[in-house]
């Protein structure tokens, strides 16, 4: 298979190298945590290894050809995702079209490492709201949608049937802390692990999580009392963001007020980071908008969640995801302060299932 | 509600945009302290929200979590929001006493806003008409506005299933042109958009002048144009710019008034009324700093909204080069829709909130 577009792992690999070598150390824009931690999943992932086991684990042995062209609209907060829509469309071949406003000169450099044109992927912005739906699908063969559900209706309402949809929409991961370690060495590593994985990107991807599960109300109020105490040293949220923080908080600690006669301490919320932490009851209307909503229920009823909760994306477990009936709670388990760092290969919903970029042909013997 | 003096004494303000005084100070904080009073006596749930003599700064979104409505004997109006916020369209009860006060302080700001006039005018309203059917409260805010002059005629161009009808809207403002009785257009800043968007190509050199107000929850929510160039089409397409005054206006259902902007888009706040920026920690922000809009009037009788904390950002200022003297609030849009993070859209598209 001979295709002019398609790049092998070594290339990628190398292409990945050299780009990551010349960006500036402040890419992607994201808090310095974000950034770091961006920056070593990229470091990882520009790895031969890594990419030709990814290639191998997705499409096996059999014979595929690429889909032709390939739009790719992506939320910006996932930069990781758009870079993986990249490196997918070099490894399967597919002339790429990707939609990006904030990253546009970064994934550039990354097309001109990959030694494509722009021809061969054409990044750009438009208004999205505004846009000509038929020039926009013009000649493509297969979109990518990650992002909010109107996005998705958008591509089903307007791409002809046979266009590949491959839609990544909304979702929900949460955490459970299923005990209260008794060492204080061991509660902080419970705390930092939790912190970590509810900050990074500002709980603003599908796999932070929204709401952390504990068994019972003394692990609640011990959770509660570790986080309120780090809420400071948070990174702070956008302005925007601390002003809903601010104002919800004070709605909700009326509505406490009215609800029950005077209890309101429920919910500590740093005002100059805007971070929360709050016990929150099922009904996500009444969650803060960001921070960690502590939720009593066990992890093991299984019905509890489904009934409350949308399927949840990635469940990250303390101290361990051992001894859980993984596939039936989340997507993907495993043990919290490692929810954003699914392997490459992992089976899961990410941007980067290669199959989903191919067509897999065969051909009956005579 | 007859004994509230100083409530009634502030509605019968005449010079709205006139500067502060002591008097004033004294006057506003009486009726504030009126209001207080009134709503602690007759609403337990408003009285419980006060701690330590201090008066509660409500967030809009409370009103639209719980009954927080005070008694008013007689008769009164229910209205609802357009629905935009995050949690719905919220219903007030307009009793006829804080009716009037309203409608006092609306004329006034009309008025000095040169969007009232004696001369017969013809209005075209880009909203249902809340006769026919049950409308949100834009519907019958735009209709009541309909007050600042006598009518010689009225066209509703939205039906009653909230379709806008820009043909029959442009055949309407093309049948108006040929004569020079004033025209008033009002209605969604949305809607305005499509009536720009449908514009005739050639314009249609207006006799008359045509003044417009823009204004409801709909702000933020246009998809093609942006509110200048709205204007600017809509200016373009009725003729002679200098005969149409196409303003904007700044409210929420939970507050008695709606403030109308001057010829450079800012809100002057009336002397009805006390206006302040909060930011993130609860301060008051310094002029030009960007924080949650806070208003205080103590013109309703039937819900303590006296002092509202909005869900919408703007930042304040003094000193206007439209010459108003009254401190102004530019609006910059709705807190936090940035804010949704994929995980909410997905309880929200499941259904599981």
């Amino acid at each position: 298979m001979t295709l002019p577009l398609k790049r092998s792992p070594r290339e990628v690999a190398r292409a990945l190298q050299t780009w990551l070598a010349r960006l500036p150390t402040d890419w992607p824009p994201a808090d310095p945590e974000t950034t770091h931690f961006c920056r070593q999943r990229l470091d990882a992932f520009a790895d031969e290894a890594v990419l030709t086991a990814k290639l191998t684990s997705d499409l096996g042995n059999r014979p595929w050809r690429p889909l032709g062209h390939v739009l790719a609209v992506i939320s910006e907060n996932d930069h990781l995702g758009v870079v993986a829509a990249l490196v997918a469309a070099a490894l399967t071949g597919n002339r790429l079209t990707l939609k990006s406003r904030t990253g546009r000169a970064a994934l550039e450099s990354l097309r001109n490492a990959l030694a494509w044109d722009e021809t061969a992927c054409r990044i750009a912005d438009w208004d999205s709201r505004a846009q000509n739906d038929d020039a926009v699908l013009d000649g493509v063969d297969a979109i990518v949608a990650a992002g909010s559900a109107s996005l998705i209706h958008h591509y089903r309402r307007t791409a002809v049937p046979s266009v590949r949809l491959i839609e990544y929409g909304p979702q929900m991961s949460a955490a459970y802390v299923a005990v209260w370690p008794d060492s204080a060495t061991e509660q902080t590593a419970c705390v930092d692990a939790l912190v970590r994985d509810t900050t990074l990107f500002l709980q603003n991807v599908c796999s932070s999580p929204q709401f952390v599960l504990v068994p019972d109300k003394a692990i609640a109020r011990a959770l509660f009392s570790a986080l309120a105490a780090r809420l400071s040293t948070l990174p702070p949220l956008p302005e925007e963001i601390r002003l809903q923080q601010s104002i919800k908080a004070q709605e909700l600690r009326m509505l406490a007020r009215l609800e029950k006669a005077g209890e309101a301490d429920e919910l500590a919320i740093d005002t100059d980071t805007g971070w929360a932490v709050a016990y929150a009851p099922a009904d996500s209307s009444l969650w803060m908008p960001r921070g960690f909503r502590l939720v009593i229920g066990n992890v093991g009823n299984i019905d509890t969640l489904r009934k409350n909760f949308p399927p949840l994306q990635t469940l990250g477990i303390w101290p361990s995801p051992e001894n859980f009936p993984e596939e039936e709670m989340a997507l993907h388990c495993c043990r919290l302060g490692r929810m954003h760092e699914r392997p490459a290969t992992a089976p899961h919903d990410g941007q980067l299932e290669l199959a989903q970029w191919v067509r897999f042909v065969s051909c009956a013997p005579s | 509600m007859t004994t509230m003096s100083h409530i009634e004494q502030l509605s019968l303000i005449e010079a709205p945009y006139a500067e502060t005084t002591e008097d004033d100070a004294r006057l506003f904080a009486a009726a504030m302290a009126e209001a207080d009073h009134w709503h602690r006596t007759r609403n337990p749930a408003y009285a419980a929200l006060w701690v330590d003599e201090q008066r509660p700064l409500i967030p809009v979104g409370l009103f639209k979590r719980v009954a927080l409505g005070t008694h008013v004997e007689g008769e009164g109006l229910w209205l609802s929001s357009s629905g935009t916020g995050q949690k719905g369209a919220a219903s007030v009860f307009f009793d006829t006493a804080s009716m009037t006060r309203i409608e006092r302080g609306m004329r006034q700001i009309f008025y000095n806003n040169g969007m009232a006039i004696a001369q017969p005018a013809r209005f075209l309203l880009l909203s249902p008409d809340p006769h026919r059917s049950a409308q949100p409260g834009y519907a019958t805010s735009f209709l009541r506005f309909t007050a600042c002059a006598p009518t010689a005629e009225r066209v509703f161009a939205v039906d009653d299933s909230g379709r806008f009808l820009p043909e029959l809207a442009w055949e309407t403002l093309r049948r108006w042109s040929g004569d020079s009785a004033p025209v008033f257009v009002f209605g969604l800043t949305v809607h305005f958009e499509h009536l720009a968007l449908a514009a005739p190509a050639q314009p249609l050199a207006s006799k008359t002048v045509v003044r417009g107000l823009t204004g409801g929850g709909w702000k933020g929510m246009t998809r093609q144009l942006d509110r200048p160039e709205i204007v600017a089409r809509l200016t373009q397409a009725l003729g002679d710019s200098s005969s149409v005054d196409i303003r904007d206006i700044f409210g929420m259902t939970e507050h008695p008034l709606h403030y109308m902007s001057c010829p450079l888009g800012r809100f002057h706040i009336p002397r009805y009324s006390r206006l302040d920026i909060v930011t993130a920690d609860g301060r008051s922000a310094p002029a030009g700093e960007v924080g949650l809009i806070r208003l205080q009037n103590p013109f309703f009788a039937s819900l303590p909204s006296h002092d509202l904390l909005s869900e919408d950002t703007g930042r304040m200022g003094t000193g206007c080069a439209c010459g108003n003297p009254r401190p102004w609030l530019k609006f910059l849009g709705r807190a936090g829709t940035s804010a949704e993070t994929c995980a909410w859209k997905a309880s929200t598209a499941s259904g599981a909130a």
